[in-house]
């Protein structure tokens, strides 16, 4: 009885060890990649909403190539 | 019909506070030696930049609407520097930010005027127990002044008689057209029912209320426009408030500014000041709009609302109300942003249609006109 006792708890001890070493392994392996990845950009690293003028700037082709930063808008045709 | 063989290099439609700034700055900065303002009205200055709330902005009325804030902000020091006798600058100005139904907390308003870096600090005791405080959630004392058109409108007039640009009263421009020669042409209506044409290189359309009602070549904004009839009542303030300017917002929202040129105050609601609006189309003129309407005042309507907030003006008297067509983008409805429209005709070269909301945001239509060029007639 003890002997069949011993037997399974060395089987289960097994099993514990695979999926300890399993886990490890995934758990190093994730941090193995960048902190985070960027997913989209939504603003550009200038903060240009200082530096617009507050004009509504409609017009012909031309216009969206001025050299002011854009209004609200900028360039609706 | 009287036609001018000679051409002038620039006509500007509209002698308000656009109109002569833009002038002044093209003859005097780009050197633009023959230009013609046309005003239909038998002064400078009479009716949209005098009719108002004559408010220099500093931002504080726009925490929706970063770039208008942001901008006034900028350039309310520089209006202060350029025309220091047109600014009124000795009262109180107090923003009150309402408790309910306000788009913004006390919070979110201390915070915005941080960022664009306008002044404000808080009220002391005895200018907070103005306001109810039931109704009221914070007050704040901040920077902000008023004009007087009528120091503008002298302004306007001597610096125009410098830089010779000719000036004709009560006339009316009517029609704006490209000539078979490339110029344009635009069509004026003199009160005697004579019609003068001007050519010239460039037109720029500055009036207001007007911008569409041009027949003509001219395509009209593509831009939406509102009109809105308004009132501003004009008000005796009691004692207690004679030196404060106060507005609350930003739900309930009015305002009481002290009005220079009259030596009394404005008052403004949110909801009383708007009489009615329609969307701008050609050939439905604004300004003969609001001379057909009854023009009714509101005053008592404001008063009492206003009271509920600020007892005190309970005992203001009523002197006048100033009725104005005011025109605003559609596109602003929903964040009260005022940007200023520039358009460029691409049909009509060399036309621009340039609709000003705030009086020191002028600055940025000329920095944007500095990137245009213009050239005299006689160079090219």
């Amino acid at each position: 009885m003890s002997l069949q006792q011993s037997g399974m708890f060395f089987l289960i001890s097994l099993v514990l060890l695979v999926l300890g070493e399993y886990i490890l392994q995934m758990a190093s392996l994730t941090n193995e990649g960048p902190l985070y990845h960027v997913g989209q950009e939504f603003t550009s690293a200038r903060m240009t909403r200082k530096e617009k003028l507050n004009i509504e700037v409609v017009g012909s082709q031309t216009m969206e190539n001025s050299n002011t930063p854009g209004g609200e808008g900028h360039g609706r045709d | 019909m009287a036609v001018t063989d000679d051409i002038v290099d620039a006509v500007i439609i509209g002698g308000g506070f656009y109109g002569t700034a833009i002038a002044i700055y093209l003859a005097k900065q780009r050197g633009l030696r023959r230009i013609v303002l046309i005003e239909k009205e038998p002064e400078l200055l009479k009716r949209a930049s005098y009719n108002n709330q004559a408010r220099v902005h500093n931002g504080y009325h726009y925490p929706r609407s970063f770039t208008t804030a942001f901008r006034s902000r900028v350039n309310l020091p520089k209006f202060v520097r350029d025309w220091p006798q047109a600014v009124k600058r000795d009262f109180t100005k107090l923003y009150a930010i309402s408790r309910r139904n306000s788009k913004v907390t006390a919070k979110q308003f201390e915070r915005f005027c941080h960022e664009i870096g306008a002044e404000i600090k808080p009220a002391e005791a005895s200018l907070k127990r103005l306001f109810e405080p039931r109704l009221i959630e914070d007050v704040f004392l901040v920077e902000e002044y008023a004009f007087d058109a009528t120091q503008l409108a002298n302004w306007a007039e001597s610096e125009m008689r410098e830089a010779d640009i000719k000036i004709h009263f009560s006339a009316r421009a009517t029609m704006i057209s490209r000539s078979p020669q490339g110029h344009l042409t635009v069509e004026v209506q003199r009160e005697a029912s004579d019609v003068e044409l001007f050519n010239c290189r460039y037109v720029f359309n500055c009036t207001y209320s007007g911008l569409n009602q041009f027949t003509g070549g001219f395509p009209g904004t593509k831009t939406g426009l509102k009109q809105e009839v308004t009132e501003m009542a004009l008000m005796q303030a009691p004692d207690i408030l004679k030196d404060i300017g106060i507005t609350v917002m930003d739900g309930p929202f009015f305002s009481m500014m002290p009005f220079p040129a009259r030596n009394l105050h404005t008052l403004s609601h949110v909801r009383y000041t708007p009489h009615f609006n329609w969307e701008d189309v050609r050939g439905v003129d604004p300004y003969q709009k609001l001379d057909d309407y009854d023009q009714a005042t509101r005053v008592d309507r404001m008063v009492r609302d206003v009271g509920r907030y600020l007892p005190a003006l309970r005992s203001a008297k009523y002197v006048d109300s100033l009725f104005e067509v005011k025109t605003v983008l559609v596109k602003n409805e929903g964040d009260d942003g005022r940007p200023i429209l520039f358009e460029k005709h691409a049909e009509l070269p060399g036309c621009f249609s340039i609709l000003g909301g705030k009086i020191d945001n002028i600055y940025d239509v000329l920095e944007k006109l500095e990137a245009e060029e213009f050239n005299n007639l006689k160079e090219s």
